[in-house]
Order: structure tokens, then C-alpha cells, then sequence
């Protein structure tokens, strides 16, 4: 399992959901699996033992440091996402044997912006997604197709295939009686439920 | 769902129309209105569910020409 495992890093906000939700359909529409600190709503669980054991279950990690920034005066740069990503890269420089052949994109809305903040990571596989759902597809299809040697489809089809998804399980949660609203709030590890249910079905 | 019609804002400004199955976009239009008419002929021609869908592929719109549980909007 630790080679099918990608670990993802981002912000839990309302807004980043736009994102995250073709993130995950990425990854589990090329057969991998999306590992998240928010695939078990278990409260009594400390996030910092999570990360850790995610960290340590994937070979692969997405770290999207693009709310990284802090947007308003007076407000806190947010350190969660460049902590995790230090905790990915230390596992695999100083983790078991398994851990060095660990591997990590690094997302960001502007070209060069990591670099005023992190500049030690030039080296990185680095990818911008602009803060369109449709990039994000492209970014993480491309990167995961090459680091885990896939012969993925195209970007344009694993778009169109999210997007009948996002139909699908529109109509799915309506007949259970679910609102736009709950629809739009559902919960991630329910989502995750829902597009691998829906991905395994259509692959040959 | 085999034939229903997507109609997706895409990230170049326009509106993408895409049927369900296809690798890429049928066409592209510069106004929402110009996809939905296309998208609606088609789907009406297949008795088909037609999507109109936000950016992020959240569904704002669904309309049934087809024979399935949920009546046409309007």
C-alpha cells in the first residue's frame, strides 16, 4: 500500500474545497490512494500522531502551499502546510530504509512564489495551479504519471471524467434527500467514498 | 448519464459544452447562454440530462429531456 499512497497536505478551509475536491478525484482516478488528515472524523485522535503515521504510510505527498500566505494585514502566516512539508521531506532524508525513496510535488498559485519563502527547496518538483479546480487536475496527473511511472490519460479526460462525477453524485445525494447545501458540505471521507466507488466502476 | 451534456466554464474565460464519456471538450463558446442553447438542443435531440456546472464542477443547474426521475426545470 505505501506505494499507492499519497499523502496530501492543503488548507481544511470552505473555500480550498474548490481544489481539493479534483485533487482527490485525481489520485484515486489513477488508482492511487489518497491519504488526508481529514479521511477519519475521529475528534479524540491528535492530528500531530495522524500526520505522522500519513507521513509515514505514503510514498508519495502533495503539499499545496499556496494559502500559505497570510492574505490581510495583522493576520498569521499559516505554518501548518511548510510544517508538514518539512516533517515529508526530514522522514525520507532521515526515515527507514523505505522512507528515502519517498517523493513530493510542492503546489503553489504563482510561479517563483516559494521561493521568497522557502528558497531552500529549489530542487523541488514544483507546480502551479493558479486557483483553478482544472489546473489542479493537470498538476497532479502530470506529476503523479511520471513519479509513479502510470500511463495515466490526459489531463483534459480525467477532467471531463470529474466533472461527470460531480454530476453523478449530484443526483446520487439528491435522491437521498440531500440539499445543494449538503451536497456542497459533504463530508471528505464520504466524498473519498463516493469517487472511489465511482472511478473503480469505469476502469477497465 | 451515458449521453448527458456538461456545460463547464473552462480557464480560458469561455464555456466548454462536453458529453458525457468524451475525452475533451465538443465545443467552446464565449457566453454561458450560447453553451446552454447548444447543450439543450443536444440533450433534447439524445433525451438526455443536461449539467450546467460552476468552475470548480459543482452543479449551479440540471435539466432532464430525458425519461429519468427528476422533472425538467421551468
Amino acid at each position: 500500500m505505501f506505494h499507492k499512497s499519497v499523502f496530501i497536505n492543503c488548507p481544511f478551509d470552505e473555500k480550498y474545497i474548490e481544489l481539493l475536491r479534483p485533487l482527490l478525484f485525481t489520485v484515486l482516478y489513477l488508482d492511487m490512494v489518497p491519504r488526508i488528515a481529514l479521511e477519519r472524523l475521529d475528534a479524540g485522535e491528535a492530528r500531530f500522531s495522524k500526520i505522522v503515521e500519513l507521513i509515514g504510510a505514503c510514498k508519495y505527498g502533495i503539499h499545496d502551499l499556496s494559502r500559505a500566505k497570510a492574505e490581510k494585514r495583522d493576520e498569521y502566516y499559516r505554518m501548518n502546510m511548510p510544517f508538514e512539508l518539512g516533517l515529508d521531506i526530514g522522514a525520507k532524508l532521515f526515515g527507514q530504509v523505505q522512507l528515502s525513496g519517498k517523493i513530493t510535488l510542492i503546489l503553489e498559485e504563482e510561479r517563483y512564489r516559494h521561493q521568497a519563502t522557502i528558497s531552500d527547496l529549489s530542487n523541488a518538483d514544483i507546480a502551479v495551479h493558479g486557483n483553478e479546480p482544472e489546473e489542479v487536475v493537470k498538476a497532479v496527473r502530470d506529476w503523479l504519471s511520471h513519479a509513479a511511472n502510470l500511463r495515466a490519460d490526459g489531463p483534459s479526460a480525467i477532467w471531463g471524467a470529474f466533472i461527470e462525477f460531480m454530476a453523478h453524485n449530484y443526483d446520487a445525494l439528491k435522491q437521498r434527500g440531500y440539499s445543494d447545501k449538503d451536497i456542497e458540505r459533504l463530508p471528505i471521507p464520504e466524498l473519498i467514498e463516493n469517487m472511489s466507488i465511482w472511478t473503480a466502476a469505469r476502469r477497465p | 448519464m451515458s449521453k448527458s451534456k456538461h456545460v463547464v466554464p473552462n480557464s480560458k474565460g469561455g464555456w466548454s459544452v462536453r458529453s458525457a464519456g468524451a475525452s475533451r471538450a465538443a465545443r467552446t463558446f464565449d457566453s454561458q447562454s450560447e453553451a446552454v442553447a447548444y447543450a439543450r438542443d443536444a440533450a433534447r435531440a439524445n433525451h438526455s440530462e443536461l449539467y450546467i456546472h460552476r468552475r470548480d464542477g459543482t452543479i449551479s443547474d440540471r435539466r432532464s429531456y430525458g425519461r429519468d426521475p427528476f422533472p425538467p426545470k421551468g
